[in-house]
């Protein structure tokens, strides 16, 4: 049985269908079909964490899904309205985090996804965070300021 | 120009921030245009060879192409930069960074991923498959690989004149042999610094528009737009008044200093030759194989000391390998001289150094260029020193380095008291006295090490250093400066909003900054780098500023409209009456300034490293790191403290993690997945000191603090281990290798 | 290419079966994404599993451990249940790459990859696992050790895919050592150790390696040489047993990340290592 029907999906809240090439990559659809150019572009092989969003409530990376996979799903990217996504752009802003910046899009929505995703039985929240850091990279080591407006938003979290 | 009052400004949040923290489309990756098409470039596969014939009929075929360019779009790969700069009656200059022989679309073919042809298209799949049917026949030459290669005597000629890139450059003072033979000790070695890769999270990508008249607009990240724009009219022969360049954000860590090979300047090509706006995005990989490195290095030291620690005679001989094209090499050489022969205080001392050419990626602009690989190995002979004749190596610095009074290589009188502050304050706060250099734990070894360095500020021994800025009073009550000067990141728009604020005595918020733009922005030589921001461009700031204040007072006091920080709103009154009143644009000054000295603004550090070494696996961690940086005035001392930690993280990372292979010419890592840029589990905190001085200018942060990093950690490793690396990065291989379990 | 979405396995079985070497199988995509973007491969067809919710089973009991092909990683790193019954396996799927990753690779997907210093491969070998080959013909069970063949080879025939993946747990000491040069890196080197205890003396002992040649592999020869000691002796000569290992594993694979000789350094390290730490 061949793709006959459209993929649906709710994109920053919104329910969306999507009828073209499910082949490319959501980074790609994200970009380029729906002119979304908060996530950016980076290493396209899953190391550098430019391309971050969240799917169903956990931090995947954009460029190594393809469309096909998000069928049914629920995408949040960093144009998002949501409060919370808001609370962490401003531990960020306050923390002095951005440099160049590329890199800053994707290690908010890791650190959102911090905050939505609940640590294994391994981890504390802290360690939580810093491991879902290690799918991101920044080049100019801002990671200090990263990790403390991180932890900022993590233990401010009614538990 | 004054500076400010006091030593350290407050820090102030980034006035850019808000728009990252939303993804703005502001990259160059982001940047489109309606009816753009989507170009692709063919790269040699090889690294040297005559081009016999191009065949495109296939590569036409493929629905969609538009537009196909070649040698032949360039006057046959004749455009661009001759080998031999033509400066009548000079030939080059010393120090020159004439980036020899550089071409758009060579008919020879100089290293794997030089340009051959570009394909434009409605898609960039569509590009991509013309690309690949393209048919190019090449003669193979024989390449030369290494700087061994190029330097023997039978070698293939890369260019006609020679494969050093000119001048060789040379230096003595003294008798240096006798003094090494008299020395009570001596100390041979030689040290070698790898190629770093930029690695740029965002690829490279540029986008070109035809704007009519034979003019085009190139949208791209650049350190200097003017650079860009010259060198775009020397390698398309045309006139830079039909060439404007406008800088995205993105960082550059040096890597957008120059053009790239075959994407500015094919983007532009292609939209002249097409009437439609063209996008080249490099792949990530492209990016690593074109996009420059930082220079690897050879350096061979002998050092002569007395019996009280006296250095009393310094041999030195560098080589560094510039690849295929030297965009910056001639000054590379000088560079490295400079630091060489300035940081001590020697008697006896000899330089030479040699830029080299090979057919392999070129070597260009790097965070902390020269002194990076000047440091890493005069520091480690030194630090090698003090072990073998059981001196503190603190001790050994401050005997031996500059002193007040004295003079930099190129002139310049030095003041030696931040030097003295940054080692002081650095060690206090290390607790450098306070444990052994080494300790050990059963298979695993602590140990303790230092390094100073200095760099300069503003590119030195060029008399072409100058910045001109210009600053406006708008019609909505702000003034608004002007310049060519980009932010890469380093928080340069921050930066010269509060110099501008206190200068004209605002508030922040009515400063607007207008940035990186060649249409309007006055000249300015070499851009966001080498940390000229805040004292040559902020002094010409400073200077503007102060003569649109006394302009603005005036009209003032004729308006009776009260002009100060508490009624900064009146601003808008005050254009207004001008307008109404006076008529004619809006007040406005500007000022240019070229620093007297060739080397301005030496800037010195000071850095401690405790790493603990796995005995069995060789694996290094670093467990604390100390940075102290004389930072002259301090005007934002929050981001300050972020570009040291940024410049330890990317200098850590040459030190224990980066290297880009290039074997046979071919990059073999060139992708995040087998390049170790470090991450969150590789970064280490660093305690930073922020040096000021009152008195003095701004001197920089951004680019002067990778050179202590890689010696400051081989000394500890050595003091851990018992071995002195003498090549980077150390990988637990090397590591192992050096205690003899490999 | 066009994408073929079952929503029965027997759906998915027919397609392969069809398209044979001209379809790629796709399931949490962080390998096959990565390959189709660079041009490494260029398929006719992809079969995407996604909405087969058979392949989306995880049982996890005293008896056995089962799950299908689209269970991730993070699935099974986040499964209590698991934790307490496997817990070599569970430790190693919370090591993969990043968390990222974990979130839509699937450990079958990864298998079938078969790329050098990836995780689950030593855990499914030092697990005695076997991976389910589905076709139209028929199923068969494969046991893990002859799953990977080469480098980005396995044993899989054209017309199959690889479906489920069980194993029976066994009370065993366990740890796992990954040495990688960056943390989300692919290893270097990675040993993973199981031994049984019986009556104070080790009955059955699986060294797993990979990340070292081609693909990963079991010391068997440096496995027997346990068999029958008692764990005081296997912890006094555990530097031979290191040596005796990293031998046989003879790592072959030089690259930018480390030479051979290194990786053969710390298999020898980590089995030495690893027996004196869990016995």
């Amino acid at each position: 049985m061949e793709k006959d029907s459209p993929i649906n999906f709710i994109l920053n809240g919104k329910p969306t269908a999507y009828d073209g090439s499910s082949v490319k990559s959501l980074l790609d659809f994200l970009r380029y079909d729906m002119n979304l150019k908060g996530t950016k572009e980076g290493c396209r092989v899953g190391y550098c964490g430019a391309c971050t969003v969240i799917l169903n409530g956990k931090p995947v990376h954009s460029c190594c899904v393809l469309l096909v996979q998000v069928n049914n799903k629920e995408i949040e990217t960093i144009e998002s309205t949501s409060p919370d996504l808001e609370t962490v752009r401003e531990a960020f802003i306050s923390h002095n985090a951005p440099q160049c910046g590329v890199c800053i899009p994707g290690m908010i929505m890791s650190c959102l996804g911090a905050t939505r995703s609940q640590p294994s039985s391994r981890e504390t929240k802290e360690e939580h965070l810093k491991n879902i850091l290690t799918g991101n990279i920044c080049r100019c080591g801002g990671y200090s300021r990263i990790i403390a407006a991180g932890l900022e938003i993590i233990n401010s979290e009614s538990t | 120009m004054n500076s400010s009052k006091s030593t350290k400004n407050e820090s102030v949040l980034r006035i850019d921030a808000p728009e990252k923290v939303h993804g703005a489309p502001v990259y160059s990756t982001d940047f489109e245009l309606p009816g753009m098409l989507h170009a692709k470039v063919l790269r040699s596969y090889i690294s040297r060879g005559k081009i016999l014939s191009i065949d495109t009929k296939a590569a036409y075929k493929v629905p969609g192409v538009i537009s196909i360019v070649t040698s032949e779009d360039v006057s046959g790969g004749e455009l661009g930069f001759p080998e031999l700069r033509p400066i009548p009656g000079k030939g080059i200059p010393p120090g020159s960074d004439w980036p020899s022989g550089f071409r758009l679309f060579p008919s020879i073919v100089n290293f794997i991923g030089e340009g051959i042809a570009a394909v434009a298209a409605e898609t960039a799949e569509a590009a991509q498959e013309a690309v690949d049917l393209i048919e190019v026949e090449i003669e193979e030459m024989p390449p030369v690989l290494t700087m061994d290669e190029a330097l023997s005597p039978d070698a293939q000629l890369i260019f006609p004149h020679g494969n050093l890139v000119q001048p060789e450059w040379t230096y003595t003072k003294g008798n240096v042999e006798k003094a090494l033979t008299d020395a009570f000790f001596t100390f041979e070695g030689i040290y070698k610094t790898p190629r770093q890769a930029h690695a740029i999270i965002e690829p490279l990508c540029a986008v070109a528009a035809p704007t009519g008249l034979g003019r085009i607009t190139i949208w791209t990240v650049v350190n200097s737009p003017h650079e860009i724009q010259q060198e775009l009219a020397i390698l398309l022969g045309m006139n830079e008044d039909k060439i404007r360049v406008i800088c995205t954000q993105g960082p550059s860590y040096g890597a957008r200093d120059n053009v790239t090979n075959s994407l500015e300047a094919a983007a532009g090509l292609l939209a002249l030759k097409t009437g439609r706006p063209i996008r080249i995005a490099l792949t990530s990989e492209e990016t690593f194989q074109v996009g420059r490195t930082r220079h690897e290095s050879r350096f061979h030291i002998k050092t002569g000391v007395d019996n009280d620690g006296r250095i009393i005679a310094m041999w030195g001989k560098v080589m560094v390998n510039s690849g295929a094209y030297s965009l910056i090499s001639g000054r590379i050489i000088e560079s490295i001289g400079s630091k060489f022969l300035s940081l001590y205080d020697i008697p006896n001392i000899h330089f030479e150094g040699q830029a080299v050419r090979t057919n392999t990626v070129p070597a260009g602009s790097y965070r902390c260029v020269a002194s990076v690989q000047n440091y890493f190995a005069v520091e480690t002979q030194l630090n090698e020193i003090a072990t073998k004749l059981n001196i503190d190596p603190v001790k050994l610095r401050q005997i031996n380095h500059i002193k007040t009074g004295a003079k930099l290589f190129w002139g310049t009188p030095v003041d030696s008291s931040p030097l003295e502050r940054c080692i002081s304050q650095g060690a206090d706060k290390f607790g450098w006295n306070e444990k052994p250099l080494a300790i050990r734990k059963g298979n695993k070894a602590i140990g303790r090490g230092m390094a100073i360095s200095t760099h300069h500020t503003g590119i030195g021994n060029v008399s072409r250093e100058g910045s001109a800025v210009r600053v406006q009073l708008t019609s909505d009550g702000h003034v608004e400066v002007i310049t060519a000067i980009p932010d890469n990141g380093q928080g340069s728009l921050t930066a010269l909003t509060i110099m501008a604020a206190n200068a004209l005595d605002l508030p922040l918020k009515s400063i607007r900054i207008r940035m990186g733009d060649t249409l309007d922005a006055p000249f300015d030589y070499m851009g966001a780098g080498v940390n000229r921001v805040t004292y040559i461009t902020g002094t010409a700031l400073r200077g503007a500023s102060a003569q649109l204040k006394k302009i603005l007072e005036v009209i003032s006091k004729e308006a009776q409209i009260p002009y100060s920080f508490k009624t900064a709103n009146n601003l808008a009154l005050l254009a207004d009456w001008h307008n109404a009143i006076k008529g004619g644009s809006l007040p406005s000054a500007e000022y240019m300034f070229r620093p007297k000295e060739l080397d301005p603004l030496p800037t010195f550090a000071a850095h401690f490293a405790e790493v603990e070494v796995s005995l069995d696996t060789g694996e290094v961690k670093v467990l604390n790191y100390v940075a102290a940086q004389d930072l002259g005035e301090i005007i934002n001392p929050d981001i300050c403290t972020l570009q040291v930690e940024g410049g330890v993280y990317h200098a850590i990372g040459m030190a224990l993690f980066e290297e880009l292979h290039v074997e046979e010419g071919m990059v073999t890592n060139g992708n995040f997945m087998e390049y170790s840029v470090g991450g969150v589990g590789e970064w280490v905190p660093t305690d930073v000191i922020l040096v000021g001085t009152e008195n003095l200018p701004p001197k920089g942060v951004g680019t002067s603090v990778a050179a202590p990093v890689a010696p400051a950690i081989v000394a500890a490793i050595a003091n851990a281990t018992g071995y002195f690396l003498h090549e980077v990065p150390a990988t637990p291989t090397r590591v192992l290798e050096a205690l003899g379990k490999l | 290419m066009k994408i073929l979405v079952p929503h029965h396995l027997n759906e998915a079985l027919e397609m392969k079966q069809q398209y044979g070497d001209q379809a790629q199988v796709l399931a949490g995509g962080q390998s096959l994404s990565v390959l189709l973007q660079k041009r490494l491969v260029s398929p006719e067809v992809l079969i995407y599993l996604g909405e087969i919710e058979e392949l989306n089973t995880l049982i996890v009991s005293e008896e056995q451990v089962r799950f299908g092909a689209m269970v991730t990683n993070s699935r099974l790193e986040y499964s209590q249940e698991l934790k307490k019954i496997a817990p070599l396996l569970s430790h190693i799927c919370s090591v993969v790459a990043s968390p990222h990753v974990r979130n839509l690779g699937t450990v079958i997907g990864n298998l079938c990859h078969a790329e050098v210093g990836t995780d689950p491969p030593q855990a499914l070998l030092a697990l005695d696992a076997q991976i389910c080959a589905s076709s139209v013909k028929g199923t068969r069970w494969i046991p893990a050790i002859d799953f990977i063949t080469d480098f980005f080879e396995t044993t899989l025939e054209e017309d199959e895919i690889a479906t489920e993946i069980k194993l029976s747990p066994t009370k065993c000491k366990s740890t796992y050592f990954k040495h990688k040069v960056r943390s989300m890196d692919l290893a270097i080197a990675s040993v993973a150790i199981a031994i049984q205890i019986q009556d104070d003396k080790i009955a059955s002992a699986r060294l797993a390696i990979g990340g070292i040649g081609p693909k990963p592999i079991r010391a068997l020869n440096t496995e027997s040489s346990l068999i029958g000691i008692t764990p005081e002796a296997a912890i006094e000569n555990a530097d031979h047993f290191g040596s005796s290992a990293s031998i046989e594993a003879n790592p072959s694979l030089s690259d930018s990340f480390a030479p051979a000789k290194y990786r053969k350094h710390l298999v020898r390290i980590a089995v030495s290592k690893g027996i004196r730490q869990i016995l």
